[in-house]
């Protein structure tokens, strides 16, 4: 009797895990692609949030100006534009879902791509590139948000386990070793 | 074997993560929903470059179908017919008009993803305007038989995603849902709804009694010829539009009718008189 119920209780974790894995199947860049595809990767603070168009009937993005206590990966100036599609003017807002959030006075770490469209940064993957620093009793923690995310990368896309938050410090490791 | 039945029945019965949809909200927090229930959502002539057995289209109508059978709500979203317009977002000026847009070259924006859904609203009162879904041609190859082209980007199942995100809803943290974040080439199980997205949609749209009048698809297609690339930079003068403008834009009228066999063109005559499309509008070629 007590095999069996043994055998039934395995029975069911198994069932059970088979199917959470058959939806937890997802896409996304791996970190060091996410570094090494990146221009930059800054640490820094983001000190405001514009919203505009680059053409009068033209879709909506916000500049956002980051001022940079440290580039990770690249060099540069003090502060850098980052535009993020969407954003709030008067008349119309507009979202992307997916898109990286940024907040006025946010302590941020990001990945970030020359924009073609834009005098500026675009961040790299949407929200995958941007990480949200976060003071806890272990250390500085990078967080990601990533709601809308969906089907980012390339054809050749590769699967990865789930896992977000890591330290700082694991993160400054990584962007070290992937330094050229 | 009693005991497997009651293995898989256990398993059945749990759930895959507790109802986690979300709505989208405007920075200060409000919901974003359309004040009318009854959308029109028209596509793009060209369609899929990678399909071209009309599937494409089938595929998106299907998504369009599989959110309108929702019982629980009265949010409908009906085709509307095909347009040749390219651009998306929205200003107030023009009609509105919501666009599935596939574009196969020149992707205008530095990052790659399968699709973009851009959803304009009013930010004091939350309403949505207008919501438009552009896929990557350009990066991505897309089918309708996900099963025997697994490599591939299944069209229905991004696109009953997307269409998610037109109806105001944001993504979930259930990971069977079709608005779950995630999803790679072959995946299909996105093409029909779970509770979680029904009962966000019947949360956001709750059932009112009103039934969508049926819409009767005429094609919208604007007289002018494209000035711009998308993203890019004008090519011409929005002045331009003279006869020659209409001219080409008839040929591409007329070639376009001859591919998708529409039942009717509505042209905007008003908004061609007032010059509202030069930029960015026009015809991509039949």
């Amino acid at each position: 009797m007590v095999r069996k119920l043994w055998f039934l209780g395995f029975l069911t974790v198994a069932v059970l895990a088979s199917l959470s894995a058959a939806g937890a199947v997802m896409v996304r860049m791996p970190l060091d692609d996410l570094v090494q595809d990146s221009a930059i990767v800054v640490h820094g603070k983001v000190v405001s949030s514009t919203p505009f168009r680059k053409e009068p009937k033209g879709n909506i993005f916000t500049a956002h100006v980051v001022e940079v206590t440290e580039y990770l990966r690249g060099e540069g100036e003090g502060r850098v534009r980052v535009i993020t599609m969407g954003g709030e003017m008067e008349d119309f807002g507009q979202i992307v879902p997916g898109e990286a959030k940024l907040a006025v006075g946010e302590e941020v770490v990001l990945c970030l791509l020359e924009a073609s469209e834009h005098d500026g940064y675009v961040v790299t993957g949407m929200s995958q590139g941007k990480f949200r620093v976060e003071k806890r009793d272990a250390g500085p923690t990078l967080v990601r948000d990533y709601r809308g995310v969906m089907f980012i990368g390339e054809k050749k896309q590769e699967l990865s386990p789930k896992g977000d938050d890591l330290s700082f410090e694991t993160f400054r490791a990584l962007v070290r070793s992937l330094k050229k | 074997m009693k005991q497997l039945v009651v293995v898989v029945a256990l398993a059945a019965l749990a759930p895959a993560g507790a109802l986690a949809w979300t709505q989208s909200k405007s920075s200060k927090g409000v919901g974003l929903k359309w004040p009318d229930s009854c959308l029109k959502v028209y596509i793009n002539e060209e369609g899929s470059d990678d399909v071209d057995d009309g599937s494409d289209i089938d595929a998106v109508k299907a998504s369009l179908d599989e959110w309108n059978k929702v019982e629980c709500s009265p949010a409908t979203m009906s085709f509307a017919g095909f347009t040749n317009i390219t651009k998306t977002g929205h200003t107030g000026e023009e009609p509105v008009v919501n666009i599935v847009i596939w574009r196969e070259k020149k992707w205008p924006y530095t990052n790659r993803p399968v699709a973009y859904t851009a959803v304009t609203y009013n930010p004091a009162s939350g309403e949505i305007v207008d919501a438009d879904i552009e896929f990557n041609g350009q990066d991505f190859v897309f089918t309708t038989d996900p099963i025997k082209e697994h490599w591939k980007i299944d069209i229905q199942n991004a696109a009953t995603h997307e269409l998610g995100h037109v109806l105001g809803l944001d993504h979930s943290d259930d990971e069977l849902s079709t608005m779950h974040l995630a999803a790679g080439p072959g995946e299909y199980h996105k093409r029909s709804l779970n509770e979680d997205d029904i009962e966000g949609l019947c949360t956001i749209y709750p059932d009112n009694g009103k039934q969508c009048v049926q819409v009767v698809p005429q094609d919208v297609y604007s007289d002018y010829p494209d000035t711009k690339e998308p993203g890019g930079c004008a090519a011409g003068p929005r002045g331009a539009a003279g006869v020659a403008p209409l001219l080409l834009g008839l040929a591409g009228l007329l070639a376009w009718r001859g591919r998708r066999s529409s039942k009717s063109v509505l042209r905007w005559r008003t908004s061609l008189a007032e010059g509202h499309f030069g930029n960015g509008y026009g015809a991509r070629g039949g």
